[in-house]
């Protein structure tokens, strides 16, 4: 299977802010419940600020922005505040550090999302392995 | 060891070198695949196992975020909702982890400083499968303002 249909990302490439709505079967609820049965104070649940960061990678790789099939190697995620299903968020991020090795590629972006009032909701930096010997 | 004893400061049980409240959980094949129709990460490594089996890890793998979001619970459980307006999560994938395996998120408060009419509360997390492998591991960041 070919993994990889779009050219590789590179150093410093901006990627262009993608706005999207997000769906009511991604509120907090879905993930905290089956663990050990903890549950969020208020009824109307936020969505988790990691569930969210994945969600936007997804659709990064949709998109074709980054390629599909990457494996996560770091994550640093910083939280500022709340999104509920169906508001729209914003994403846009940036390609840092890009290095080869071996067949392997190893880059990190930095990325940010904003609420449907252009106020940051989460911010941070992912690293990502692109096993490019499928390419 | 130090309490957080001012009435400012909302009622969190927080001491230094205090264990965290644990959070435990099996992943299925089953979570993968919700998380991957929820999240639109539908990379063949994590939902198809066929495909999965010929790749260097020989089974399906869950999602990084998927794994990640224990620690999120975990600091949800022990820290409320002031953990989604002001926490901070730096973490390293070390392992996969696959559908079957229990994985539990653990955590430990290293350090509580105080800075202008805050607590920041540092602690070190990790998550470990069944054979006690750390799956990923890393340190999280909390402020705690003045009510």
């Amino acid at each position: 299977m070919r993994l990889f249909e779009k050219s590789l990302p590179y150093p410093g490439q901006i990627i262009p802010e993608v706005s999207f709505m997000l769906e009511s079967g991604c509120s907090l609820n879905y993930c905290v419940e089956p663990a050990c049965g903890t549950r969020m104070i208020s009824n109307r649940m936020p969505v988790s600020p990691t569930v969210l960061a994945g969600i936007c990678m997804a659709k990064l790789s949709r998109l074709g922005n980054i390629p599909a099939g990457t494996i996560h190697t770091h994550a640093f995620l910083t939280h500022s505040g709340n999104v509920f299903p169906g508001e729209t968020v914003y994403f846009s991020g940036r390609i840092g550090t890009f290095i080869t090795r071996g067949n392997v590629v190893l880059l990190a972006m930095v990325f940010k999302i904003l609420n449907f009032k252009r106020q940051p909701v989460v911010h941070g930096r992912i690293n990502l392995l692109l096993p490019s010997g499928q390419m | 060891m130090r309490k957080m004893t001012s009435n400012n400061f909302p009622n969190i049980p927080v001491t230094s070198s205090r264990i965290l409240s644990v959070v435990c959980r099996k992943i299925s094949q089953r979570d993968i695949d919700r998380y991957a129709s929820i999240s639109g990460d539908d990379n063949p490594l994590h939902i198809n196992v066929d495909y999965a089996s010929k790749t260097k890890f020989g089974s399906t793998i869950a999602h990084g975020m998927l794994v990640l979001q224990l620690v999120e619970d975990m600091m949800l459980k022990n820290f409320g909702e002031i953990w989604l307006d002001e926490g901070e999560l730096e973490v390293r994938f070390k392992q996969p982890a696959f559908p079957g395996d229990v994985l539990v998120s653990e955590g430990k408060i290293k350090n509580i400083c105080a800075r202008r009419g805050s607590r920041r509360i540092l602690c070190e997390v990790k998550v470990t499968n069944t054979e006690e492998v750390t799956v990923l591991a890393g340190t999280a960041r909390l402020k705690i303002r003045k009510e």
